[in-house]
Formats: C-alpha cells, sequence, structure tokens
C-alpha cells in the first residue's frame, strides 16, 4: 500500500475528527434551547447566535471534508481507480464496498447543508425548521463516521502527522 | 425562458411529487429573459403543506430529484405555504415577472 494515500487518509480523519469536536461543543452549548423556534431565533443573544454560526460551519466543514477527502481517501486507498469519477460514482462504489450505508441518504446531508446557503431574506420559522433538520442529521453523519472507523484498520487511521 | 422542455417537464413534476398536487410553480429571475446566459434557476412555489418540517423536507427532496434527472443546477427556492409571516418584496417581484410552470 502506497504511504502516501495511507497519510492522506489518516490527515482526512483527523480532520474531520477536528470537525466533528467544535459541532458537537456547539451543539451542547445549545442544549436546552433545542429544538428552536422561529420566534426564539429572533430574540437569541450574542452568544447564542455565535453558537448557532459555529454549528453551520462546523457541520458544513465536516461535510466538504468527508466528502472531499475523507471518501477519496478511502478509494485511493483500496487502489479503487475512481479519482478522476464523478462524485456520484465514488459514492455508489463506497456503498457497494460497504463503507456508506446509502449513497442517497448522503446526497441528502448535502442538500441540507446547501439549504444554509440560501441568500433569500428567509423567513425564520424555516430558518430554525431547516437548524432543527441539520441538527437531527448530526446522528446521521457520525454514523458514517462510525462506519468508516469500524472497516478500516485503527492503523489506518492513527498515522504519525 | 430559458429552460429546456424538459427541464421544465422534471420541474413541474417534481414539484407535484414533493409539495403535493396543489404546487403551483413560477419561474422568475434571470431564466425568464431569453438575452440573459446561464445563471441560477429561481424558482417561486406555493404549496398547500402547512407543516414547516414537512416544508424542508420537500425542498430538500426536490433539490435532489431535479439535480438527479437534469444534474446539479443551482436552484434557488421560494416557498410560499398557508401561514407564511413575512412576505419579502421578493414575492411580489417573482409573481409580477415571473413564467408559469
Amino acid at each position: 500500500m502506497n504511504g502516501a494515500e495511507q497519510h492522506r487518509l489518516a490527515d482526512a480523519w483527523r480532520q474531520c475528527q477536528r470537525h466533528v469536536h467544535h459541532m458537537k461543543h456547539a451543539l451542547a452549548s445549545m442544549e436546552g434551547k433545542l429544538p428552536l423556534t422561529g420566534q426564539q431565533l429572533g430574540s437569541l443573544d450574542d452568544e447564542a447566535i455565535q453558537d448557532l454560526d459555529q454549528f453551520v460551519l462546523r457541520f458544513g466543514r465536516l461535510q466538504d471534508s468527508i466528502g472531499s477527502r475523507l471518501l477519496p481517501a478511502i478509494l485511493a486507498v483500496l487502489q479503487e481507480p475512481y479519482e478522476d469519477r464523478p462524485m456520484i460514482d465514488k459514492l455508489n462504489r463506497l456503498e457497494k464496498l460497504g463503507f456508506l450505508e446509502s449513497s442517497e441518504q448522503w446526497q441528502q446531508l448535502r442538500a441540507i447543508r446547501n439549504g444554509f446557503s440560501h441568500d433569500y431574506p428567509d423567513d425564520p420559522d424555516k430558518n430554525a425548521a431547516l437548524l432543527n433538520l441539520a441538527i437531527q442529521s448530526v446522528d446521521d453523519i457520525m454514523a458514517i463516521l462510525k462506519r468508516i472507523e469500524e472497516r478500516l484498520s485503527p492503523a489506518a487511521l492513527e498515522q504519525e502527522e | 425562458m430559458r429552460l429546456t422542455p424538459n427541464q421544465q417537464r422534471v420541474i413541474r413534476q417534481a414539484a407535484l411529487d414533493c409539495f403535493g398536487p396543489g404546487a403551483q410553480v413560477t419561474l422568475f429571475g434571470s431564466r425568464v429573459d431569453d438575452s440573459s446566459r446561464g445563471g441560477d434557476i429561481d424558482l417561486l412555489i406555493s404549496t398547500d403543506i402547512t407543516n414547516i418540517e414537512e416544508i424542508i423536507r420537500a425542498e430538500i427532496d426536490f433539490q435532489l430529484k431535479v439535480q438527479r434527472a437534469i444534474g446539479e443546477q443551482k436552484i434557488d427556492l421560494l416557498i410560499d405555504y398557508p401561514g407564511r409571516g413575512q412576505h419579502p418584496t421578493i414575492f411580489k417581484i417573482a409573481e409580477r415577472t415571473g413564467v408559469s410552470l
């Protein structure tokens, strides 16, 4: 197995874990305020807004890291020739190999994330509902990471920096 | 209008599937303008769904369905639903300048 590819995988994994850490920290700070309502969103203090922003940022970055780094790195380590293939092919291959439970589920998570980039002056009720949905979907992301962790050897994920 | 007949059909059908049989779709923004090029697909969809969580899920399903059928496109959705609190000016613009699909 190629050392560079192993390193890329371990790096991607570490990066994902960092985002997970900050995402969970933000979530823990919001405990007691969930689920959110539109009315609540309008009256949050600066501190709470920061927690929410941090959650949205890490939720997005974690998905970016999984999609653009971790998943391609897994395929590379397995010597699957998918480097230049479209994302959907990569996802389907990973599903087949058992690393992803469902490529469809991954696309749904991406769609939730993309919801945050919406640039209309939207209504607060809908923003709250989207945030609630994103928060609910954290368990799905964690399950994806757990599944990957179980299928790769600990050594593969814990290479020296 | 700068959407192919197939794109129009896909969007119309996905809206009915995701937002219910009463859903109405209006295209507005730069895609209405034949002399313009590229750009996001701006849609106003009105639905009878009142539950806000259901609407969010419908939006996500809609995006995925359309994406699967016509490839990745940036689609901006404006949703009108019973009980929506505010109607920013963009709604009026969409209604005035838009084309029903």
